[in-house]
């Protein structure tokens, strides 16, 4: 049963799921946003600064990851 | 085709008119809270009303044998108890066992008006109700956090993961900033308002496309809307299953978010 360990827990497969799901999501929306602002802000032509911001948040969603629950 | 089907019964296609539910009360047309009594808002409270009076009835008289309806309470509450509020939050987690399940309860009545016969539209198919069920629950949990590790702490902890190196935050805070703070109410709400608006217009396209099909003058295609409704019906057992499906995920993310708010970080 779970309440053996009442301290350290480890997640139920879902919740570490969803909150993987939303930790990618996350990562693609925060540099993927700071880069369109960018472009916007800086006239870079091509979309590049959105671009590079989406790997860049997909990295950093992918290294908290692994982090958290690797 | 290329001709408008002809319907079977008057007022076949539904329309906005059949949310207008103003007429059942004589004085309320033409106020201005008329436009407020709607189908939706009337099956809410019909929710509402449904779970307050079978839960007061079957508790009423509670016995240490139970009858039928206080087995089936209690084995909704005991389901949501221990598999939702003692499994994913803990032993601390009983005391939100009451708002879990009032949260199951209103979700899965709510979404079931998808498949009664002269509701079939859920009030989730329309995002305000998703949106303030999922704004309750964040609110909910970031109180719960400040309350329990005092706001500096509880921010620093999510915003902050420990023992990465320091340059990392910089591209870490803004993408925990985003999915702790900003994407966990929008994929509530927009998971449960998407999955019975998409039920509804499931069932709408094979319903009356197999009308639109039967009215058709050929005759081959006039068969083929057997297939339409069959369909309809196979979506319609796949529609129960997602009504009790997304009412549990509801409130299991919310049991896990109240989770991560008080748990005491490493």
């Amino acid at each position: 049963m779970a309440d053996k360990h009442p301290t350290q827990r480890p997640d139920p497969g879902a919740n570490a799921g969803w909150s993987a799901l939303g930790t990618l999501l996350g990562g693609v929306v925060a540099w993927g946003g700071i880069g369109y602002v960018l472009d916007w802000w800086l006239d870079i032509p091509r979309h590049l600064g959105l671009l590079v911001g989406m790997i860049v948040g997909i990295s950093g969603a992918l290294y908290l990851v692994m982090k958290r629950f690797g | 085709m290329g001709h408008q089907p002809t319907f079977l019964a008057e007022g076949f296609p539904p329309g906005v008119k059949d949310f207008d539910f103003e007429s059942w009360i004589p004085s309320l047309r033409d106020s201005e809270w008329g436009l407020a009594f709607t189908k939706i808002t009337f099956m809410v409270w019909l929710a509402v009303a449904i779970i307050i009076v079978y839960f007061l009835v079957s508790y009423r008289n509670p016995k240490l044998v139970p009858t039928k309806k206080q087995w089936f309470a209690e084995s909704i509450y005991g389901f949501v108890r221990d598999g939702v509020a003692r499994d994913v939050i803990g032993h601390e987690g009983l005391r939100f066992a009451p708002y879990l399940t009032t949260l199951f309860c209103f979700i899965a009545v709510t979404n079931s008006f998808a498949v009664i016969p002269l509701f079939q539209i859920s009030p989730n198919s329309h995002i305000a109700f998703p949106v303030i069920l999922g704004v309750i629950s964040y609110v909910m949990f970031i109180y719960l956090g400040i309350k329990q590790h005092g706001a500096a702490k509880y921010f620093r902890t999510n915003l902050f993961m420990p023992g990465i190196p320091w340059p990392l935050y910089i591209l870490i805070t803004p993408i925990e900033f985003i999915s702790t703070f900003l994407t966990r109410p929008v994929t509530l709400a927009v998971r449960l308002f998407a999955n019975m608006f998409a039920g509804h217009l499931m069932l709408l396209v094979f319903t009356l496309g197999g009308v639109a099909m039967l009215g058709s003058a050929n005759i081959f295609v006039m068969g083929l809307s057997v297939f339409s409704f069959l369909m309809a019906i196979v979506m319609t057992f796949f529609e129960v299953m997602v009504i009790f499906l997304q009412a549990y995920v509801f409130a299991m993310l919310t049991a896990s978010y109240i989770q991560g708010a008080i748990a005491d970080e490493h």
